[in-house]
């Protein structure tokens, strides 16, 4: 496992230097996670990096901080299950950030939540482009769509905000 | 819709900052047991979590139509592709930012009480063309310094690090302080619209630094990432990247060095927003007098290049190259990467300065970020140190504040006269205050504040 975390993308090169350690950051009291092997270190330092990141995503997109940590506890366990299956060079952190996108959207369907200001699609368009930084390509895998759909939804949103502000004025 | 824009990204921050690093939850693993063996078996499918689905499912489509770019990436085996061009450098940027030094401080150190300014004690934000004040900026209480600023290629974003660098002693005479090393920093941002409207926030950044460990940021060309670099001394050495949209981070760590790592404010990143220029920084770390008296400065300066698309987690994955000052000087310092990756310049001089052994010397030393080698020196100086005439005195002061992409062009601050002097280094020849550099308002004050200060960011 060390070796195929050094060649996953970039964003994944960081935790390679915590799971080198024989303790590796991965406690029963910090993680619950102990004993479990190579793997839960890995997912584990990957967690410590991005969590913050992709916890603050989901959050945006759902409003709810409790919701919003389900969603990523569940990518990261997700990880965790497929991690020997995992090619050595796959985009980790898309893959995490593709299970949030749609862990999300199941999160809306199951609790029938009133939706946020924008359409979910919209929200998580602008959220994506706009919070993330992801550049059209990257949201548009993320969100599993085509570059001329993430395009036309960004557009639709920031209009409808705009209307949205004028509207407020 | 640029200003929406900016503003969504500015709110979506704001209400993503309720999600503090503190408040992460640790991750709940399920046991081994539950995961799939190594092999992707059909009968296992079912198990999977429904967000599983789609990529497989993408998986499967890809594998049918070979090329498909837009999912690509997430596939094996593909590359991760050349970033987009950064910013042309073509202009300067539209504003620039320099600390104002503050009150005088009161201090002890090794039982004797000496005196000293926080340098940082506020910052203005002005427009390059008019010089006009757009911000002047404080540190949030109880921070009483910005010990670190930085800014993007266009100079609509700044970021500030305040440092709560003084503490009362408790109990002590007024305005008697101790430094602060232990209290993690502050980081702002600045963001300044087309009109000149400053917005502010505060940044949490999931990395956390102190000043005593030396810490230094520089912000990337496009504002998008934030580069820190602490540590060092004996600890390790650490660089950071973070992402300031989603909190992302990418470190490079070195166990137990003796340097510090640096970075430049104003000249750490190229313009492709891809490589690092570190400096590692060879002063002790609290030393006591006594290592102070047998303390040489450095023959060499060590830079390290780094490739943050390259993989790698230590900080010796970087290209590494040492710098040799001209035959009797001191080694560069505050070295300055060229946007287009290719030299870089640090300033050099005699060291020995002392007003009865003669005039102190320097330039500007231009190195290959190829190999290392010297190529020219620039904009020498001599300062005599002497000079009574109001306004002059004090200490030489070269400093590059901004260069186009081959360095060809450079607006730095400059030894003329016994006075550092603003201007703009056109091959050899420096023109005080000329074009592209307009002689705004706000500039003779930033020649002040950096005789005194030392702080700019264009």
């Amino acid at each position: 496992v060390e070796g195929d975390v050094a060649h996953l993308s970039d964003f994944t090169a960081a935790p390679r230097a915590r799971t080198a350690g024989p303790a590796a950051a991965c406690t029963q009291e910090d993680t619950g996670c102990a004993e479990l092997g190579a793997a839960a270190h890995a997912v584990t330092a990957l967690y410590q990096s991005h969590a913050l990141g992709l916890t603050r995503l989901a959050f945006i997109v759902l409003g709810d901080r409790q919701s919003a940590e389900d969603v990523v506890q569940e990518a990261f366990c997700g990880l965790f299950r497929v991690w020997d299956r995992l090619p050595a060079d796959a985009n980790v952190l898309g893959y995490l950030r593709v299970s949030v996108v749609n862990g999300c959207r199941t999160m809306i369907r199951r609790s029938k939540r009133t939706p946020r200001a924008l359409p979910p699609r919209q929200r998580e368009a602008l959220v994506l482009r706009y919070f993330a930084d992801l550049p059209e390509r990257e949201t548009a895998e993320a969100m599993g769509i085509s570059r001329g759909t993430v395009k036309s939804t960004t557009a639709r949103g920031l209009a409808a905000l705009s209307r949205m502000l004028r509207e407020d004025q | 819709v640029t200003l929406l824009e900016n503003r969504l990204r500015s709110e979506l921050r704001a209400e993503s900052e309720l999600i503090t690093p503190e408040s992460i939850v640790p991750l709940r693993l399920p046991s081994d047991t539950e995961r799939a063996p190594g092999v992707l078996r059909r009968r296992v499918r079912r198990q999977w979590p429904p967000w599983v689905i789609p990529l497989a499912a993408a998986a499967a489509a890809v594998a049918a139509i070979a090329g498909t770019f837009a999912v690509a990436h997430m596939l094996p085996g593909s590359a991760r592709g050349p970033r987009p061009a950064g910013p042309k450098y073509s202009t300067m940027p539209v504003n620039y930012a320099y600390t104002v030094q503050g009150d005088i401080y009161h201090y002890t150190s090794h039982g004797t009480q000496y005196s000293a300014s926080a340098t940082g004690r506020y910052l203005k934000v002005r427009s390059t063309v008019t010089g006009r004040l757009l911000a002047t900026v404080l540190p949030p209480r109880p921070y009483n310094n910005f010990s670190m600023i930085t800014a993007d290629a266009s100079g609509t974003v700044f970021v500030l690090g305040a440092m709560h660098d003084w503490q009362r002693y408790a109990n002590s005479l007024p305005r008697v302080f101790r430094r602060n090393q232990t209290t993690p920093m502050k980081f702002l941002e600045l963001r300044i619209g087309p009109a000149g409207k400053v917005q502010q926030s505060n940044l949490s950044l999931p990395v956390s630094v102190t000043p005593g460990q030396q810490p230094s940021i520089a912000l990337s060309p496009e504002g998008t990432r934030l580069a820190m670099a602490f540590g060092g001394g004996g600890a390790p050495a650490e660089v950071a990247v973070v992402s300031l949209g989603s909190g992302q981070v990418r470190r490079w760590v070195s166990p137990g060095v003796s340097w510090t790592p640096q970075l430049s404010y104003r000249g750490a990143w190229t313009s492709d927003g891809r490589t690092l220029a570190l400096q590692e920084w060879p002063v002790p770390r609290n030393p006591a007098r006594q290592a102070l008296r047998g303390y040489r400065l450095p023959t060499v300066t060590s830079v390290n290049l780094i490739d943050t698309l390259a993989p790698g987690a230590t900080l010796a994955a970087g290209q590494s190259l040492m710098l040799r000052p001209p035959a009797g000087e001191s080694a560069p310092s505050d070295v300055f990467i060229t946007p287009d990756g290719t030299k870089l310049i640090g300033d050099t001089g005699k060291s020995d300065f002392a007003p009865t052994r003669g005039p102190w010397t320097g330039e500007l030393s231009v190195y290959s970020a190829r190999n290392g080698a010297l190529l020219q020196r620039l904009a020498p100086w001599i300062w005599n140190g002497m000079d009574s005439r109001p306004g002059h005195g004090g200490s030489p002061s070269e400093l590059v504040a901004w260069s186009n992409p081959s360095g060809s062009r450079l607006v730095l601050l400059h030894p003329v006269d016994d006075l550092n002097i603003l201007g703009v280094l056109t091959g050899r020849r420096f023109s005080p205050a000329s074009a592209p550099l307009p002689r705004a308002s706000g500039y003779q004050e930033l020649e002040y504040a950096l005789r005194t200060a030392s702080q700019m960011v264009w």
